[in-house]
């Protein structure tokens, strides 16, 4: 028996990626872009946003806005077509040691990371925007699970947080046959390990990357593992977490 | 903003530093005892809680006295 070329068959399935404009998102965007599905991407840059959507201009379509603004989620569930999957790459990162930790802070960061996919895909299931036999994917990181850092008690909090919601939705959109997974990267070479740098020095980030077995990530190690969970390969996948880190948590 | 508020707040963001002890022309990376670089991230985090204002660390470590960085601040904020 041969095996049909297309084994992840994600082509001509539309999905809609958050944080679609750096990093992991765009990365995402772009291998699902070379498997021909189509896009809905959000973003807060429009000219990041034109960047990917005229690599493929029939295929994309692009929301330009804040996650955090109601509005703007309600916009995007209002037109969007139906979706066969989402990916929740959208999420800030700020070094904020415990002793000087606000509300402020901590809203800040809960109102991208953790508030504004839940409040999305809330809005787009209620709305019956997703279909059924979607898969549903949320971007965590190790530190919500197994190695934090000094300074992140926010944002690793805000990362664990979404196990929650992973464990419990998909218990619940099972009878659509949604699945909903999460993955955990290490620490990956994108804009916000360029931001790390402002606060950590260099020397302390090569310190840190020989911790990893195998070296830090790239965003398309995140991406190929993300496309395997949005394709109906991994039908019986749901409710997990998959830790993508170079072996970093072995250590 | 001024000047004796944000000595106090500096002292209050790195660790075992007594309260007054520290003068407006201190040079606190080469001077400081606590200074390390939870100190930096706190006082980082401290400036932006409290002045709105978000510096890089290559900005904090352009400044060669506590002075510097008080004007640095006040020059990026509002108040």
């Amino acid at each position: 028996m041969r095996m049909n070329n297309d084994f992840l068959e994600i082509s001509n399935k539309t999905f809609l990626i958050t944080g679609a404009t750096s990093g992991i998102g765009k990365s995402i965007c772009e291998l699902l872009l070379k498997f021909n599905s189509n896009l809905v991407i959000c973003g807060r840059r429009t000219e990041k946003l034109n960047e990917i959507k005229n690599k493929a201009p029939q295929k994309v379509i692009a929301y330009s806005g804040d996650l955090t603004d109601n509005g703007f989620i309600k916009n995007i569930v209002d037109t969007t077509p139906s979706i066969d999957g989402i990916v929740h790459s959208a999420g800030i990162l700020k070094y904020i040691p415990f002793k000087v930790l606000s509300r402020k802070n901590l809203n800040l960061i809960y109102d991208i990371n953790y508030f504004a996919p839940i409040e999305l895909t809330q809005n787009l299931y209620s709305k019956k925007k997703i279909n059924n036999d979607s898969s549903i994917v949320f971007i965590s990181s190790i530190s919500g699970i197994t190695k934090s850092a000094v300074g992140l008690a926010a944002y690793s909090s805000s990362k664990s947080a979404l196990f929650g919601i992973v464990k419990t939705i998909s218990i619940e959109l099972a009878k659509n046959r949604i699945r909903v997974n999460s993955i955990s990267p290490g620490m990956v070479r994108t804009e916000m390990l360029d931001g790390a740098q402002d606060v950590i020095s260099g020397s302390k980030i090569i310190e840190d990357e020989n911790r990893y077995p195998l070296g830090y990530g790239t965003p398309e190690d995140v991406a190929n593992f993300t496309a395997f969970l949005l394709s109906s390969r991994s039908k019986w996948i749901t409710g997990s977490n998959y830790i993508i880190d170079g072996g970093f948590s072995c250590i | 903003m001024e000047l004796n508020d944000f000595l106090r707040k500096f002292e209050y963001a790195i660790e075992d530093v007594e309260p007054n002890s520290v003068d407006a022309d201190l040079d606190f990376q080469n001077n400081l005892e606590q200074w390390d670089s939870l100190a930096a991230m706190t006082l980082l985090a401290m400036i932006d809680n409290e002045y709105d204002v978000v510096l890089t660390g290559e900005e904090l470590i352009s400044c060669k006295t506590v002075n510097e960085l008080f004007e640095l601040i006040k020059s990026k904020s509002n108040k």
